[in-house]
């Protein structure tokens, strides 16, 4: 007998499975086709672990099902919920009765790809479990507004924790704040922050764009009052993003390429003078070697004429040279005839070093050697084929000597008495007297008022296109006495005092020449007076060195990564989203506070629950044993229990999700009343993010099976008989 | 009527097999023994009746007998299915689809109406509601509640109760119907109707009927009885079961005449002798 039963539900699942067509049932299945063949062949006695395999994934599946015709059942019951007002249904009336028909079609569907096919429909004990809730009615509503009122104390104190917390997150930092960094020098020395750091930062993955600042202190005359102030030279790209709130005016504007000028400076270039070199002119100390494989003919002379000495290859450890202007030669980097002497030749590069000296003989080069000594030379070779690993410039930059006369004509009238520079729009220029050339060409100028001004401040000129316009904080206008209705457009004297940190080629302290700045722009925020200049203005003065700079990341996620790489350049970072992740961290531990309290409600409105569940099932014994006597399965049994009490988990949790948000929007509302009385705006406390409202969804379901599960295996345990006898 | 009787008791097909059935219950750390070694046979087409004083052991049978209490010893053989190789679940299962169960009080599933109640063993068999409403329907008819189907059953009278349950037993259309003292909370006009009612299903559709009863009024229906006391049958009449009820009945009243216990009908007689000999 239980054989032919055994082959019987056998059968039976594999109709379900061939009947559903789902592909993971039928691999599965099919697994147990091949251990129920094999087994078969080995022995009577296996067959019982096999049907303890079919079961155990039956139940599984069984389940999953059960859950699905749950859900559809509850959305069927909340659709005519929200169906039922008459206004909703007039609304709709149109439509109503094909939609509620398709509907309802959907839902059968639905319902009988999920039904099992043996036994009691499972649609039915569903029906059921919601009817006897229906009947029960005051009963349902009390324990199901518990389990909500459970849900709402969670989700509203959590939203609160959420909600404040973006509050705080919004009032500390803006969203694009945490795309920003600031990258600051640390105590490193060697560290700068110019152009080709510039350069370095930009070129790292993820980051947008890299804007740089100098700070200066400004020495701000207007009217009859001095004031210092702190100075920045920023691009309006900047401003943009430090989040001040522009009162009046507006802010400069500057593209991304005006601020990167090349450099500059008055007295002297910092770049070699290409121009004017002389040949055989050394240029500076070199290490350098030759590339792996490459051979390189050793001269007498830097010139293509001069005598060849042999050839030579790349060493083991680098050569150490000088480097010479030379005659000219073809090369690919046009380094053969990058310079020119003062008659216009070009001139070429080549480096003068002691070589191992090879021959060439046919293909084959042959090391040289004067008997067993390998012979060494001196001579030059061609910068082809080389890495040069640096160069220390035998003569180093020209210096400003000191302050400028006003005598341009002086200047001009004595055409080596100006010096030389690539004319550019951002070309700060000091005349002074030319007084005589050294060795390496560099003009040596002196001031008019000669020695004793040397150890004064260095005198910087703006340029000439400055924009001379400001952005100035709201203490500016207090601390130079600036009617804030008449600032824009009010002009004021300012010079700036430039570190030689910031311009390289000083060995003190400048001053700049003294500018008439237009305000332009008045920012809220600050308590010291700021002013900010157009970033051109101040590198027109020279500045090579940046104060610090703001990097820009094209989304906030790659943030952390982007720091990181600064940091491992030898840099300092500093962002918002420090505080941000601080502020966060705190608010975990705040938020689980809150959802503690909130469990605790939860947690009692369990009990009750539990309690309303066991009651329910004590007054059904009867039903439950009438049930059975007429043929109801335990498992059956169990599956109406466990029905009833996962529908009102779930009707709990969407109850007390929408109440807790209700209630949260409430508070926002009443808070927002005082605060607009108080000109603050809108505010928010209350924010549910979509994940955590899932969770607290699948919380309340979950509270809904485990306080099922309990009677409804009592359920299972009740005898037919006991139900009869019981009176 | 006699006749009809006669003839079918003739055919002798056994549906019903009891087997020396033992049932002993723990009561207070002490064996009780409810049920002394009954064997009976039941046929199909029987209209079979156990009859006997409360706490006699009719009731533990009659459980036997449905799958619902496992002897302690003993076999149940039900339509050919031994109860002893069966798990609790087959039982359930071959119960839904073999027997119609009509109890004292009818239990009814509280949220639903009279024909939901009645369809409950179709929906139980994984019939559709559509389907099932109109097999329910169709027996309401039958025993004339049809106009009482959207009702609750509690807002019944227990006598149209007995008809709905007797309409649920009915419903799956089962070979054996199973009455648990079906008259007992009825007036002896509502519990005339019912066994007429049973009657006409033994008679007309040949259904197997077992009923379980400790009053003798309604002896007179059924073509075989077995009286059951103190856990052993002392009796079992066949054929003219309504002529040995009267003989059994006037013995008893024999003796109550020479206690001058005169007044009484014949059936409260009985039921008071019966409750009092159990009490003893």
């Amino acid at each position: 007998m239980i054989q032919a039963l055994i082959e019987l539900d056998a059968k039976r699942s594999s109709d379900v499975v061939e009947g559903e067509k789902k592909a993971p049932r039928e691999s599965l299945w099919s697994r147990f086709r091949k251990i129920n063949w094999k087994q078969s062949i080995r022995g009577f006695f296996c067959k019982q672990t096999v049907v303890k395999l079919q079961n155990d994934g039956k139940l599984l599946l069984s389940l999953l099902s059960f859950l699905g015709l749950v859900f559809v059942f509850l959305f069927d019951f909340l659709w005519k919920i929200i169906t039922s007002p008459l206004l909703v249904r007039r609304l709709v009336s149109g439509k109503s009765n094909a939609a509620s028909n398709k509907f309802n079609l959907i839902v059968e569907a639905i319902v009988n790809t999920l039904e099992t096919h043996d036994g009691v429909k499972r649609s039915f004990l569903i029906g059921l479990a919601f009817r006897n809730m229906k009947v029960k009615r005051m009963r349902s509503v009390v324990t199901i507004g518990g389990v909500s009122l459970g849900i709402a104390a969670i989700v509203f104190l959590v939203s609160l924790g959420y909600g404040i917390q973006k509050l705080v997150v919004s009032r500390v930092a803006k969203l694009d704040d945490l795309k920003v960094a600031d990258v600051l020098l640390g105590k490193s020395a060697v560290l700068k922050l110019n152009d080709s750091a510039m350069a370095a930062l930009t070129a790292i993955q993820g980051v947008e764009k890299v804007l740089p600042v100098v700070s200066l202190v400004g020495k701000v005359e207007f009217k009859n009052s001095v004031s210092e102030v702190v100075t920045y030279g920023v691009t309006g790209d900047y401003l943009k993003m430090i989040n001040a709130i522009l009162l009046k005016g507006e802010y400069f504007q500057t593209d991304d390429l005006s601020f990167l000028p090349a450099p500059q400076v008055a007295g002297a270039s910092t770049n070699w003078v290409i121009d004017g070199a002389n040949y055989k002119e050394k240029v500076g100390d070199v290490k350098f070697n030759i590339l792996e494989g490459a051979w390189r003919r050793v001269r007498s002379e830097p010139s293509v004429n001069g005598e060849i000495l042999g050839y030579t290859k790349r060493y083991e450890s680098d050569y150490e040279g000088q480097e010479y202007w030379g005659g000219e030669y073809d090369d690919d980097e046009r380094l053969g005839s990058i310079g020119k002497d003062y008659f216009g030749k070009s001139l070429g590069k080549w480096v003068k070093a002691i070589y191992p000296i090879y021959e060439k003989k046919g293909n084959d080069y042959v090391r040289v050697t004067d008997g067993t000594i390998p012979d060494w030379r001196e001579g030059y070779i061609a910068e082809i084929d080389l890495t040069i690993e640096e160069v220390t410039p035998f003569r180093v930059d020209g210096e400003v000597l000191g302050d400028s006369t006003t005598s341009a004509e002086l200047a001009e009238s004595n055409a080596s008495g100006k010096i030389v520079i690539p004319a550019t729009d951002n070309e700060a220029t000091i005349t002074a007297t030319v007084v005589g050339k050294d060795a390496f060409g560099v003009e040596w100028v002196e001031m008019v008022d000669g020695e004793e001004k040397k150890k004064e401040a260095l005198l910087l000129l703006f340029p000439a296109k400055a924009k001379k316009v400001a952005v100035v904080n709201k203490a500016f206008l207090d601390a130079t006495g600036i009617d804030i209705e008449k600032a824009i457009g009010e002009t004021f004297n300012t010079s700036v005092l430039v570190s030689n940190l910031l311009k390289t080629d000083m060995d003190r302290p400048a001053r700049s020449d003294s500018a008439n700045y237009k305000i332009i722009g008045v920012i809220d925020g600050g308590s010291s007076p700021i002013m900010y200049v157009p970033f051109e203005d101040v590198r027109g003065l020279g500045i090579n060195n940046y104060s610090q700079a703001k990097l820009v990341a094209n989304k906030p996620e790659v943030l952390a990564e982007i720091r990181k790489n600064v940091d491992a350049l030898g840099y300092k970072t500093s962002s918002v989203a420090d505080t941000i992740a601080q502020i966060d961290k705190m608010f975990v531990t705040v938020r689980l506070l809150l959802a503690s309290f909130g469990f605790v409600a939860l947690a009692v409105a369990s009990l009750g629950m539990f309690n309303t569940m066991t009651v329910s099932l004590m007054e059904r014994t009867h039903e439950v044993g009438v049930m059975k006597a007429m043929g109801m399965r335990s498992s059956e049994v169990r599956e109406l229990f466990l029905a009833e009490s996962m529908a009102m988990g779930i009707l709990g949790g969407v109850f007390g999700v929408s109440a807790g948000m209700l209630a949260g929007s409430i508070l926002g509302l009443v808070l927002s009343v005082f605060s607009l009385t108080h000109g603050v705006g809108w505010v928010s406390v209350s924010y549910t993010p979509w994940p955590f409202i899932l969770v607290v969804l699948v919380l309340s379901f979950t509270v809904g099976v485990l306080t099922g599960i309990y009677p409804a295996r009592r359920a299972t345990t009740i005898s037919a008989l006991d139900a009869l006898r019981y009176e | 009527m006699t006749d009809n009787l006669q003839n079918r008791v003739k055919t002798k097909e056994p549906i019903i097999v009891v087997e020396n059935v033992e049932k002993t219950y723990v009561v207070g750390g002490q064996d009780v023994k409810i049920l002394k070694g009954v064997s009976v046979t039941i046929n199909k087409g029987d209209f079979f009746v156990i009859f006997g004083p409360s706490g006699c052991g009719k009731s533990t049978l009659l459980h036997s007998i449905l799958g619902l209490d496992k002897p302690t010893s003993g076999k149940v053989t039900f339509s050919g299915q031994d109860f002893n190789k069966l798990n609790e679940d087959e039982i359930a299962m071959f119960r839904k689809a073999k027997v119609g169960l009509v109890f004292q009080a009818s239990y009814w599933v509280k949220s639903l109406s009279v024909i939901e109640n009645v369809a409950f063993p179709l929906f139980l068999m994984g019939k559709l509601p559509s389907e099932a409403a109109k097999i329910a329907m169709e027996k309401l008819v039958l025993m004339g509640m049809d106009n009482w189907a959207s009702y609750s059953p509690a807002e019944l009278s227990s006598g149209q109760q007995q008809k709905v349950g007797l309409a649920r037993a009915l419903v799956v259309d089962p070979e054996v119907i199973v009455a648990d003292e079906p008259t007992g909370n009825l007036d002896s006009k509502s519990g005339q109707e019912l066994m007429e009612l049973l009657l006409k299903l033994n008679k007309e559709q040949g259904k197997t009927i077992l009923m379980v009863t400790h009053d003798l009024e309604y002896m007179k229906y059924a073509n075989r009885v077995v009286h059951v006391m103190d856990g052993v049958i002392v009796e079992e009449f066949d054929g003219d079961v309504e002529n040995k009820a009267k003989q059994f009945m006037v013995s008893k009243r024999g003796n109550a005449v020479a206690e001058g216990k005169t007044e009484e009908s014949d059936a409260d007689y009985l039921k008071k002798t019966l409750n009092d000999t159990s009490t003893n």
